[in-house]
């Protein structure tokens, strides 16, 4: 037999044990060639498996298993695409009808659906199964009839699984009489819940977290022996040596079930264009009109460029596709959200035209074919930026009432088991205390990054005893969870919509958001099977700059985001010093510290910046030759001459995806569609065959043009590494272009900028503690919160000062804000007593508003006003406005009580920073300002409060901090031997001390740390967040 | 006169009186179940290094790496109150258990008028138990209470008013949602708040922050609540030396349950339940727990239960101390059926079995109880249970079973011959010959997660020549005969499993 059509894969969460590629990569090993996947009320893994199971040449098959309203499980099969669509909207009507914990498929609901679905009866859960249990015979029969009934006598298989534990035998022939007597076919299986034996181990791990006990505890909860695991033909055949018949059913049914999950019925929506017009020509005549707008007068080139993209749209059959994401874009602008399309779709002058991307590819030269050409089958990529928060969920849910809530969805996030959840449910299983449990976790120092303590010393750490019984099995079984599916989540913003119904194509789920639906697979699988998406991103800095825009406006300074002058030399000076505090993109620990090296000049700076402060060039080596030309150091050199055109503008080193394509339509003579092809055959799914191929074409190309041996190696070689790392030029343009929207308002517009910035907390890098730091030493005076005049969000005065909202006022609701804001409004607050009164906020807030000297205008200090918010009010009494103002018995607040005080309601301080108290006890600790004075591989001490702590993956476990003081950052790096000895100090303390060197380079100043210990204060502990390893 | 007895930092306390940690190695006790198991107590060495009670137990790591963390022991701490409640007990009848590691003794009619000498002495009897007192003596509880925190080791409040001048608002123990308010005002002594008016204080802040100032003026006047809680018969000593032979510990043990008896007999009570700890220099505790058959108060009969078992008990080194604990049981008084039978004399039934543990050591005696196991036949041993119903759970129901097996226990090893992979030949003591069918294999396997990976086996049926049935098993490549069929008989032509 070489089919096995009942197994399950980790996508049952926690009812199977391997991946589906897992299962496909054993099946092909032992020679089947059909499997099916049954996964546990849904078709979570199809896709994945799906693919590949092509790429091993097996044929696949789509089924699921249902848990029924009675707690039976009915596997079925797919034979027919409206069994397909009959499984998925079988499973969508119970997933939306029930809870996310609970959502049984009724019997009612299974006529309906019945169509074109194969049904087993399943085992030990299955209903005959049950039955049989429970001593029933007659009741096996009634669950066998019923089956029958509801998908004919064709329709339904007895399954028989053989497992090798005893008593089998027993069911076995109860099943088979009854097969027998209902003349119903057998068909063998091994009920598989983990490709290989060894996976029992995970398996019986997730039957505990199933259960909550522990492996000690769970007693036959566990399984019996290894045998759900996939079987050999010969092995199967063996097996079942004495029930040919159950062989040949499988095999009989293998064979019937024809359907295949490459074509889902996917239609994509049309739209609705105007009477007499195609997709086609109505997208034709909105761009031309758009780049009529975008240029004014359309020249030879804007025409070439227009008529090859609308060529290549239309043969490909997108024209529908465009046209709705314009319609996207429009609802947007009608509804002034501001909106900027990012990704490979800026290399478009179409998507310009329309308005979609902001930058224009024939001026930046880029290539269309990066984003679209011709061969492709998968539906472009068009990710949409829009302003975070409400304004984004706006455009989402305008999505769904266009479309209907069975016609869109969000994709799906699978969320893995990693590091710190896969030994959790380890830990809990084995039976490890909690404590060491936790440890483990905090000892990750953020994020699941590489381990730079090995796994069985990190767990030796976190208190387990090495020679504990159970650490072996522990470091085996993590090995094996690591990357399971855990369960499903929501993709930030990609959704996927649908002509008709999309639920007939994938099942569909509640979203733990109101008024969400979430579908069955992530947004790779939806690109996989053919299923159009438009990401709706959220971003915090696009809602930072509509918000400065909109009060630029209001204070009649109104600025047009599209005519920035991008030649303006205070926005690069102010990039060149890295005073990059809230700015888009280039304000992180390491952007910061290649801006003074790379000392941007224009706006394509600004874009190589981007893009090279990322992963990909830093671990690709491209960063360091890069600067070293740019500085001079080194000499600007090619491969080949004949790419001087094509790298010229980042000086010889290949750092955009549109370089590697046109590297190989100039060097071996691809075209554009082949060297996408040679792009995407490099890029990070890649397969060893179909890289050996591309390489050898790529090769012989250039060999054609009369290539040096040498520089084809050199070229094929940097080709194959840098494919991997390269970022779209046209997304790094995007970016930059918000990058350096954000630099010119925070020079220009600073006082909007920054309230902007705080209006939209959380986002970015810094807690607006450091943001208004930072805006206090670029001059913008930062006001507290006052009642009498505060609104909800923070605001700019009449004087350019920024005066804080109640937005920043921990605990304070906006209703709450909203009412003080229209309550002001209709008139000043004459008293404390009034305000009381008339706020009616409730004790709580009224003692925060106090603390946090928001009543400054209505008594002498805060004390007082602490004093008497305290005094009991009557809103019915007529003259409680009237108070006299009598002096409290309380005293003035200290500084150090204001710094907590402030800490404490708002979270920062417009006071002294709580560095400047601390120093009187700091002798010999340098400050931050005279850092960069201080002679390079001195050694010195720093100190302040952590506002950032990174570990990036690139940095070999190298440990980036920055403390802030009174008079600026100090950033230290700390190496793995010296973040080793002190990775709780680092992980744990709000203030450190750094003792090392300092180290000065091209302007930038680091401290590289020897030692790091806790600064002990006797400041409140509500300080603000650091940016930690995010 | 009011005088407190307080154990600073008492979980710490509690878990160290059976440790012995050089007074450099750095300390910290940690709640177990608490959010990110927050310290609770610390010795000096950790508070030196940084480590303070509230941070949580990563953070105290990272402030020193160094640090033993000990996971808070509730029954150690209610062995120490206990002691504490006994100790303020020997100063006068009105004792108050007034927190955690706190008791209140109201001392106004004792005839020692000397407050430090009382105070003195209250430490003293203390450190006899091993634990370390602060005591504090004032002219009413909460002003003792307030001395007990500040004394070292004994506090006498004379002049109330300027002691409480000083004292921190926190120590008075107010709600927490008061204190922050009075702190956000800047008031953290107790003279700080005094110095507010009181009635507009009241006014503002309601009756209990006038309480606070009452009982920060020092005017409040309360009464001991004299009950202490669960009374415990618990006897406890540590030897001066480890003991080498059983007499003196026999003689200890008698003591104990002299004493320990009087106080049940005087409650009407009988003990059911009997804990005995031995303490092991350098070693872990030797406990066991023993159940007295018919709860009893008679002393006689409980210490030859622990008689018969410390005859047999052999330990590596000799016991450095011994705790007794009874706990009261409910006396016999069990209505049988009809056709039940009761043990003439259930205590000895019990005296009998302890001497067969003894014997036997722990585990090896008892009732058999079949454990939730795939592995076959997988059983443990546990003592009988006389006092408690024990259910019976009804056996699940198995379809698959066949014919009743009668099992070999040990397994008996067994030699065979396979052809293919299925057995054809058996050759051992009990069964030799011709395998005629063979059914199998069915396997199983468990606890991997073990050292040593677990178990795993096979297992087959097989019918032999002469019709008898068998149940063979692979272990690590070992054959052993399980056991053989009942009416192992095999019919022709209907197949043996018939």
């Amino acid at each position: 037999m070489k089919a096995e059509l009942h197994m399950r894969s980790a996508f049952s969460f926690l009812r199977g044990a391997s991946t589906p590629e897992a299962l496909v990569a054993r099946a092909g090993e032992l020679g089947l060639g059909v499997v099916g996947l049954t996964d546990r009320d849904g078709v979570y893994g199809a896709p994945r498996f799906l693919k590949a199971a092509k790429a091993a040449g097996i044929r696949a098959v789509t089924g699921a298993e249902l848990t029924m309203e009675d707690g039976v499980v009915l596997p079925v099969l797919v034979e027919s695409l409206t069994g397909y669509r009959h499984l998925c909207r079988l499973i969508t009507k119970a997933k939306l009808r029930g809870t996310k914990a609970e959502a049984p498929v009724r019997w009612d609901d299974l006529p309906e659906f019945a169509e074109g679905l194969v049904v087993l009866t399943g085992d030990e859960e299955g209903p005959v199964r049950r039955a049989l249990a429970r001593g029933d015979p007659g009741g096996a029969r009634v669950a066998a009839e019923r089956l029958v009934r509801v998908f004919g006598e064709g329709g339904v298989y007895v399954e028989v699984q053989r497992q090798l534990r005893r008593g089998e035998e027993v069911w076995e022939r109860a099943l088979r009489d009854l097969a027998g007597a209902l003349r119903l076919p057998l068909m063998a299986s091994s009920g598989v819940s983990h490709a290989v034996r060894e996976d029992r181990a995970v398996m019986d791990v997730f039957s505990c977290a199933r259960h909550h006990t522990s492996l000690d505890g769970a007693g036959r909860l566990l399984a019996a022996n290894e045998e759900r695991c996939l079987r050999a033909p010969s092995a199967m055949r063996a097996l079942f040596g004495d029930m040919p018949e159950a062989l040949a059913g499988t095999e009989r049914l293998a064979e019937r079930l024809e359907f295949s999950l490459e074509d889902p019925g996917y239609e994509f929506p049309a739209y609705p264009v105007p009477a007499g017009e195609t997709a086609e020509s109505f997208l034709r005549k909105v761009t031309m009109a758009g780049a009529r707008s975008r240029y004014g007068h359309l020249g030879r080139a804007h025409h070439r460029q227009l008529e090859h993209e609308l060529g290549v749209i239309g043969r490909l059959g997108f024209s529908g596709y465009f046209l709705l994401v314009w319609d996207i874009v429009n609802f947007c602008t009608a509804a002034n959200i501001l909106v900027q399309g990012r990704g490979s779709a800026a290399n478009s002058v179409v998507c310009y035209a329309l308005g979609i991307t902001a930058c224009d590819p024939v001026a930046c030269r880029l290539l269309f074919e990066r984003f679209l050409s011709e061969g492709r089958t998968s539906w472009p990529d068009i990710d949409l930026d829009l302003p975070s928060g409400e304004r984004r969920e706006r455009v989402i849910q305008e999505v769904y009432r266009r479309w209907g809530p069975d016609g869109a969805a969000m994709t799906a996030n699978v969320i893995t088991y990693r590091g710190r959840s896969a030994m959790r449910e380890i830990g809990k299983a084995l039976g490890f205390p909690l404590d060491v449990l936790d440890r483990f976790s905090r000892l990750f120092g953020g994020g699941d990054f590489p381990h730079t303590l090995e796994l069985r010393e990190q767990i030796l750490k976190a208190g387990l005893p090495a020679e504990h019984p159970r650490l072996g099995a522990a470091v085996e079984l993590y090995g094996r969870m690591r990357g399971l599916p855990r369960h499903l989540g929501q993709h930030s913003g990609g959704m996927i919509i649908c002509e008709g119904k999309l639920s007939g194509v994938v099942p569909l789920e509640r979203a733990g958001m109101e008024g969400r639906v979430v579908a069955q697979w992530d947004k790779d699988d939806c690109a996989d099977l053919g299923l159009v998406k438009v990401d709706l991103l959220g971003l915090g800095m696009m809602a930072v700059l509509q918000d400065t825009l909109e009060m630029c406006q209001d204070r009649g300074r109104p600025v047009d985001l599209a005519s920035i002058p991008k030649d303006d030399g205070a926005t690069y000076e102010m990039m060149q010093r890295a005073d990059t505090v809230g700015v888009f993109q280039i304000e992180s620990r390491a952007q910061m510290a290649t801006l003074p090296r790379m000392r941007p000049e224009c706006f394509y700076d600004v874009v190589v910046e981007v893009a090279i402060i990322r992963p990909g060039p830093i671990q690709g080596e491209m960063l360091h030759p890069y600067l070293e030309r740019r500085q001079g150091r080194a000499v600007v050199e090619y491969f080949d001459e004949r790419l001087k055109p094509v790298l010229e503008r980042t000086l010889g080193v290949p750092l955009f995806q549109e370089q590697l394509l046109q590297i190989a339509m100039v060097m071996a003579n691809f075209s554009a569609a082949e060297a996408e092809e040679l792009r995407r055959a490099l890029s990070f799914n890649r397969s060893p065959e179909r890289m050996a191929a591309v390489c050898e074409k790529l090769r012989a190309g250039m060999g054609a043009n009369g290539t040096d041996p040498g520089v084809i190696e050199r070229v094929a070689k940097a080709v194959q590494s840098f494919a991997v790392y390269g970022f779209p030029e046209s997304h790094a343009i995007s970016f930059a272009l918000l990058a350096y929207a954000s630099c010119w308002l925070k020079v220009h517009r600073a006082a909007e900028f920054y309230c902007g910035l705080l209006n939209n907390q959380p986002m970015g890098f810094y807690a607006p503690a450091t943001l208004v730091q930072d805006a206090r030493r670029h001059g913008v005076r930062v006001r507290p919160v006052c009642v009498q005049s505060s609104g909800w969000r923070c605001g700019v005065e009449a004087d350019g000062s920024v005066r804080m909202g109640y937005c920043l006022l921990r605990g304070m609701t906006r209703e709450e804000g909203e009412r003080l804001e229209r309550e002001r409004g209709r008139g000043e607050f004459v008293s404390l007593a009034d305000f009381q009164v008339r706020s009616g906020l409730g004790r709580g807030r009224l003692r925060s508003l106090a603390a946090a000297g928001a009543l400054a205008g209505l008594s002498r200090h805060r004390r007082e006003a602490q004093w008497r918010v305290e005094v009991p009010r009557d809103p019915d009494d007529l003259f409680a406005w009237a108070e006299t103002r009598e002096e409290g018995p309380l005293e003035m607040m200290t500084a150090g009580e204001r710094l907590g005080a402030d800490y404490e309601t708002t979270g920062l301080t417009l006071g002294p920073h709580p560095m400047k108290l601390l120093r009187p006890g700091l002798a010999g600790v340098t400050v931050a300002a005279e850092l960069a004075g201080v002679p390079a591989h001195q050694r010195v001490r720093a100190a302040g409060m952590v506002i950032c702590r990174q570990r990036p993956g690139t940095a070999k476990g190298i440990v980036f901090i920055s403390l802030e003081d009174e008079t600026g950052t100090v950033n230290a790096v700390v190496y793995p031997d010296v973040y080793e000895k002190n990775r709780l100090v680092i992980a744990e303390e709000r203030f450190l001390e750094i003792e090392g060197a300092v180290q000065t380079a091209d302007g930038v100043t680091h401290l590289r740390a020897w030692k790091v210990r806790a600064l002990r204060t006797p400041l409140p502990g509500v300080l603000p967040e650091s940016h930690d390893f995010r | 006169m009011h005088l407190v007895i307080q154990l600073p930092g008492f979980p710490l306390q509690a878990l160290r009186r059976w440790r012995d940690d050089p007074p450099d190695l750095p300390l910290a006790v940690t709640d177990p179940v608490g959010h990110r198991h927050p310290v609770l107590a610390v010795n000096g060495a950790a508070w030196r290094a940084g480590v303070r009670p509230g941070q949580a137990a990563v953070q105290a790591l990272a402030r020193c790496s160094g640090v033993v963390l000990l996971s808070r022991d509730v029954r150690q701490e209610k062995s120490a109150m206990q002691a504490l409640l006994q100790a303020g007990a020997m100063f006068s009848p009105e004792v108050e258990a007034t927190s955690a590691g706190v008791v209140t003794v109201g001392v106004g009619r004792s005839r020692e008028r000397d407050w430090e000498v009382l105070g003195a002495r209250a430490v003293e009897a203390m450190r006899a138990c091993l634990l370390e007192a602060r005591v504090g003596v004032g002219p009413n509880p909460d002003l003792a209470l307030l001395a007990s925190r500040r004394a070292r080791p004994v506090l006498v409040v004379t002049e109330p008013s300027a002691f409480l001048r000083r004292i921190a608002l926190r120590d008075l123990g107010p709600p927490s949602g008061l204190l922050a308010v009075l702190e956000g005002w800047g008031v953290r002594t107790a003279g700080q708040l005094t110095a507010l008016p009181y009635a507009e204080t009241a006014d503002r802040l309601g009756p209990e922050a006038a309480r606070l100032w009452e009982l920060a003026a020092g005017r409040v006047e309360r009464p001991l609540r004299c009950e202490v809680g669960e009374v415990e018969y618990r006897e406890g000593m540590d030897f001066e030396h480890p003991v080498e032979t059983l007499e003196p510990l026999l003689f200890v043990l008698r003591r104990f349950l002299d004493q320990l008896t009087l106080r049940l007999r005087a409650t009407w009570r009988v003990a059911g339940v009997m804990r005995l700890t031995i303490l092991v220099e350098g070693g872990e505790p030797v406990e066991r727990t023993f159940t007295v058959p018919t709860p009893s108060a008679d002393a006689g009969l409980l210490f030859r239960i622990l008689h018969t078992h410390l005859e047999t008990l052999r330990l590596e080194r000799g016991p450095s101390g011994v705790v007794l604990e009874l706990f009261p049981g409910v006396a016999e008084a069990t209505q049988f059926q009809l056709f039940e039978s009761a043990l003439r004399d259930p205590n000895r039934f019990g005296e009998t079995m302890a001497r067969l543990l003894a014997l036997t050591g722990e585990g090896r005696a008892g009732v058999a109880v079949v454990e939730d196991s795939h592995r076959p036949d997988r059983w443990r041993m546990e003592a009988p249970a006389f006092q408690r119903v024990v259910g019976v759970r009804e056996a699940e129901r198995d379809m698959t079973s066949g014919l009743p097996l009668h099992r070999f226990r040990p397994p008996m090893p067994v030699r065979v011959v396979v052809e293919g992979w299925r057995p054809v030949r058996v050759e051992s003591a009990a069964v030799r010959g011709r395998v005629v069918e063979s059914r199998g294999p069915w396997r199983l396997s468990g606890q991997w997660w073990e050292a040593g990976g677990g178990w795993r086996c096979e297992e087959w049926e097989v019918a032999m020549v002469d019709g008898s049935l068998w149940r063979l098993r692979r272990e690590e490549g070992e054959w052993y005969v399980d056991g053989c069929m009942e009416s192992a008989v095999v019919r022709s032509g209907e197949g043996m499993w018939a």
